[in-house]
């Protein structure tokens, strides 16, 4: 079977994670008895240390899926289109993660669970653009056509990731604020969290890519060892190999 | 619900979906695991004699 190397695997050994998990903890320590209770819109304030941390991430596994399927066009290489299927997956978990946490915080500070206004109707877009992407790669049967319809989705579904940035700026209406003055726990709180979240994200991507690759070989395996039995009972037959 | 509540709220259902995801990806690593020992196993079974070494024929 295909082994990644050496070094690439101890990176990414358990040391990672337990890296990772601790960094997340100390994170939630920091947002619990570091950052302060915000008199407007108060404790629940507190979601904003993961929510926008994630949706930063998530910006950056969307361009990872659009870079991928870009090499991909041009190389039509099977690593490009499996770390663009990973980091679509994670785009998708990301995305939903950042709309779930938007809406209960939304609920509590705007009294509402959702509303059409341009950043979350964009974002909900992105969602299902990325979901859209996981269901044309189930559905079509021919590796390679799927392969290159997913690539050309993975780089114009990336279109909306700008769209989703900047609406703030230039679609007025949205109760998302375009920019805000943080103090400095609430800085630091926030920008740390993109260290924990960041090791996520990168590390869900390494280890689904791997997975995938490990089932590219092992279909190919069953391929070969399909074809050779087919030969064989051809052969066995009297027919021609 | 308090506010405190509804932050706790978010940091499980955020925190949540990534631990299930990391579940589902251990589950695939083991459906895979299984795959490559049978893939092992029959192409170790090719050279030997089925009846001596235990190979499904």
């Amino acid at each position: 079977m295909t082994q990644g190397p050496s070094r690439l695997r101890l990176l990414f050994g358990p040391a990672y994670w337990v890296v990772a998990l601790g960094l997340l903890v100390v994170g939630l320590l920091m947002v619990v008895w570091y950052t302060p209770i915000a008199t407007e819109p108060g404790a629940v304030r507190k979601i904003f240390y993961f929510h926008l941390p994630v949706a930063m991430v998530m910006f950056f596994a969307c361009f990872v899926v659009f870079a991928a399927s870009a090499l991909f066009l041009w190389h039509r290489a099977a690593w490009c289109d499996d770390l663009a299927h990973a980091a679509a997956e994670v785009v998708v978990l990301f995305c939903s993660v950042v709309l779930l946490t938007g809406m209960i915080w939304a609920q509590e500070v705007w009294g509402h669970w959702w509303d059409w206004s341009p950043r979350l109707t964009l974002s909900l877009v992105l969602w299902l653009l990325y979901v859209a992407y996981l269901v044309v790669r189930s559905v079509m049967r021919s590796p390679e056509r799927r392969s290159i319809v997913c690539a050309v989705f993975g780089i114009i579904a990336f279109l909306d990731v700008p769209l989703v940035y900047y609406s703030v700026r230039l679609m007025p209406g949205d109760a998302h604020a375009a920019s805000q003055e943080l103090s400095l726990p609430v800085l630091w709180t926030t920008l740390y969290w993109m260290l924990p979240v960041g090791l996520l994200c990168v590390g869900f991507i390494r280890v689904r890519y791997e997975l995938l690759q490990r089932k590219r070989s092992l279909d190919e395996v069953a391929r070969v060892a399909h074809n050779e039995h087919a030969k064989a009972l051809r052969v066995s037959m009297g027919g021609s190999p | 619900m308090t506010p405190d509540w509804y932050a706790i709220l978010a940091y499980a259902v955020g925190l949540g979906l990534m631990a299930a995801y990391a579940l589902g990806m251990f589950v695939v690593h083991q459906s895979l695991a299984r795959r490559e020992d049978q893939a092992d196993r029959a192409a170790s079974c090719t050279q030997t004699n089925p009846e001596t070494d235990g190979c499904n024929p």
